[in-house]
Order: C-alpha cells, then sequence, then structure tokens
C-alpha cells in the first residue's frame, strides 16, 4: 500500500514539473484568449478554455493545449490508477517474501511437520545454522569448509546437547531450549554426534 | 511377589487416564485450555517428583541418568507452558482429570517410597513405560483433539516427541533390568 502511496506522490511530482515545463513552451497562459497549437481552426475567444484532449471528429487525434483543470484530473486518474495497481503487485510479492521468511524462522512451538529436504547439505556461508526440533538435528549430515562455524539452534522445548561420539572436539553442554551454541570447525575430517539428553539424537559434520 | 506390584503399579498408572475418561455416567465434558494446560503441568510436575525421588533412591547409574533427563526435561516443558498461559492470559484450572493424576502420582510416590535397590528400580522404570503410554494416548485422543488455541496445540504437538522418546528410552532400561 505504501508503495502505491509513494506512486501518486512520485505521479503528483510528475504532474507538477510537467506543469511547469508546459508554461515554459507556451507563452505566458491568458485564460481569456485560448490558443491551440498544432490546429488549423481558430476558435472564438471563450471564457473556458478547450480541453488539452480533444478527438477530431473526422480523424482521432490527440491535440494539445493549454493545460486546464480537466486535462489535470483526466492524467492524475490515469497516474493513480497506474500507480495503485502497480502498488499491489509490489505489496503482493513483499507479502510472498515475508511468507517464507516467516515460514523459515518457524519458532520451537511450531507444530511443523519437518522433512529435510535431502540427507546432506553442502553449505558455503561463513555461519551455518543446524536445527534442533522435534528430537533431531536437521540436517543430519552437513558438510562445510575448514574454518567455517555452526550454529545449533534449539527449537525444542528441553534442553539437548551437542556432544562427540568417542573422543571429539564436540562438547557444548546443555543447551536449553530457545538458546543456541556454535563451533568453528578448523580441521578437517567427519565428527560424528549425538545428544547426551537423548542418546537416539545423531548428527553428523563432515568438514572439507 | 514383586510381579504382581509391578502389575498393581502399572495399573494404577493406566487408571490416571483411561478410567476417569471412561466412566459409566454420561461422557464427561471435554477439558477446556486452561483445563488442558493444567493437566499438562500436573502430568509434568508429577514425573519431576518420581524422578527426584529415584535420584536419591537408585544406585543404578542407568536409572540415574534417565530419572535425570526425566526432572530436566519436564521441568524444562512446565517452563514453556507457564510462559505459555501467561502470554495468552489464561489461568491453568484443575479439572477431575488433573486432580486423579495428581492423586495417583502421590499414592505412586508413597508406595515407591517404601521400597529399595533393585525393585525400586524396576517399580520406577516399569511405572515410567505405564505412564509415558498413558500421557501419549492421552494427549492423542484427549488433549490435542480438543485445544482451541493455536499455540497451545502446537506446545502439545512439540511435547509429544519428548514423551515418545522417554516412552522408549524408559522401555530399553526396563528390558536390561528384567
Amino acid at each position: 500500500m505504501t508503495a502505491a502511496l509513494s506512486e501518486v506522490k512520485r505521479g503528483s511530482a510528475a504532474l507538477s514539473h510537467s506543469e511547469i515545463g508546459g508554461r515554459a513552451r507556451q507563452p505566458a497562459f491568458d485564460p481569456s484568449t485560448s490558443r491551440r497549437r498544432g490546429t488549423d481552426q481558430q476558435e472564438p475567444a471563450r471564457p473556458k478554455p478547450a480541453p488539452a484532449v480533444s478527438l477530431n471528429a473526422k480523424t482521432f487525434r490527440i491535440v494539445s493545449g493549454p493545460l486546464t483543470v480537466r486535462t489535470l484530473a483526466f492524467w492524475g486518474i490515469v497516474i493513480f490508477i497506474a500507480g495503485f495497481l502497480y502498488g499491489r503487485q509490489l505489496s503482493k510479492l513483499g507479502t510472498q517474501v515475508a511468507e517464507s521468511v516467516n515460514r523459515e524462522s518457524a519458532p520451537a512451538t511450531q507444530a511443523a511437520t519437518v522433512t529435510a529436504p535431502a540427507p546432506t547439505q553442502q553449505s558455503t556461508a561463513s555461519v551455518t545454522p543446524v536445527k534442533i526440533q522435534l528430537f533431531k538435528f536437521l540436517p543430519e549430515t552437513i558438510e562445510i569448509s575448514i574454518g567455517q562455524t555452526i550454529e545449533w539452534v534449539n527449537n525444542d522445548l528441553t534442553p539437548h546437547t551437542v556432544t562427540s561420539q568417542g573422543t571429539g572436539e564436540l562438547n557444548s553442554g546443555s543447551i536449553d531450549a530457545g538458546a543456541s551454541w556454535r563451533h568453528t570447525f578448523t580441521k578437517a575430517g567427519s565428527f560424528p554426534y549425538y545428544c547426551t539428553f537423548h542418546p537416539e539424537m545423531k548428527g553428523m559434520v563432515i568438514v572439507k | 511377589m514383586k510381579k504382581i506390584i509391578a502389575l498393581a503399579i502399572t495399573s494404577a498408572a493406566l487408571a490416571a487416564f483411561t478410567t476417569v475418561q471412561a466412566q459409566t455416567q454420561p461422557a464427561a465434558a471435554p477439558p477446556n485450555d486452561a483445563q488442558i494446560a493444567q493437566i499438562v503441568l500436573t502430568a509434568d510436575s508429577v514425573d519431576v517428583d518420581y524422578g527426584k525421588l529415584a535420584v536419591k533412591k537408585t544406585k543404578n547409574a542407568q536409572v540415574k541418568a534417565f530419572a535425570e533427563t526425566m526432572i530436566r526435561d519436564h521441568t524444562s516443558v512446565n517452563k514453556q507452558a507457564t510462559a505459555l498461559a501467561k502470554k495468552l492470559g489464561m489461568t491453568p484450572e484443575a479439572s477431575d482429570t488433573s486432580k486423579s493424576l495428581q492423586s495417583d502420582g502421590d499414592k505412586m510416590i508413597a508406595k515407591l517410597k517404601a521400597m529399595h535397590g533393585a525393585a525400586f528400580d524396576k517399580a520406577y522404570i516399569d511405572n515410567e513405560v505405564a505412564y509415558h503410554e498413558s500421557v501419549i494416548g492421552a494427549l492423542d485422543k484427549v488433549l490435542l483433539p480438543n485445544a482451541k488455541n493455536a499455540e497451545l496445540k502446537n506446545l502439545l504437538e512439540a511435547g509429544r516427541p519428548i514423551f515418545i522418546s522417554h516412552l522408549n528410552h524408559a522401555k530399553e532400561i526396563q528390558a536390561s533390568l528384567h
């Protein structure tokens, strides 16, 4: 809506520009003598000037003339309608983007039936998120490059841990509901891990 | 003797939910959201009480770790449920279900207190299996279908995998104890 409003404002500004431009093109506007350019007909002087837009009876031709209130109103309406439609389209796009962002950042209490898009996920961002949700690590297996950081975000109602199987560098301690934990991987290899509170929860980090 | 005790404890836990719902009187009105919130809070706090007793009494490392997870998880769920009720301006409301959950829980605590050693461990774990089974049943048949508020429903749905995880964990320990 605000996009539509800003389009209308720009439209109005354009009008005042053309109005100024219009005045510059013609001699000083004198409403008592109407003069139409580009036409053969000489009209008698009238109190009301002819409209800028008129249709010749035999040929459809838009002839230019002095800017009148009617002309301004006509073009104003045209520009307003165009602006309104364009703004509506923009705001629809905006809503779509906002909705998809909301869906992606669904909080813990949301009941999403989460399905990982693929078992393994490649990431090139410097901080890569892994969700802890509905007692699963998502994605279960993730591939990153040396030097990258993973942030485990606990979207569940209970605490979890990220702990290396056997000896290993992952040892988050308790990650509370709603909290997160980061680890930067400085060497290549496979790093299997699990949750010490709920040992059936397992994940894998592959560092290349 | 031990088997009889185990059976008695198991059926008492099951009775907490199933009997209250299946009384011969006309079907009880389904719980409203405020009553559902209280049922969740009571179910969690009863299991926290069981867990605290087990941590004190057990000598078995597996049972102790399990009990500590029960305390940690159910305390956390209660915290989220309380926060949600506050956010929704909802005062959790007692019901026949929540009251019988509490009284059955108190009776079970009294029974378990009188037990020791391996007998205690088995009774505690057997009760945990039965208890989590009946909570999951209640979630699926009563609480989830009747929850009206979307956020409350989300909380119940997020809580379900917790109870499933606990049930599976308890069954593994149960198998190793018998």
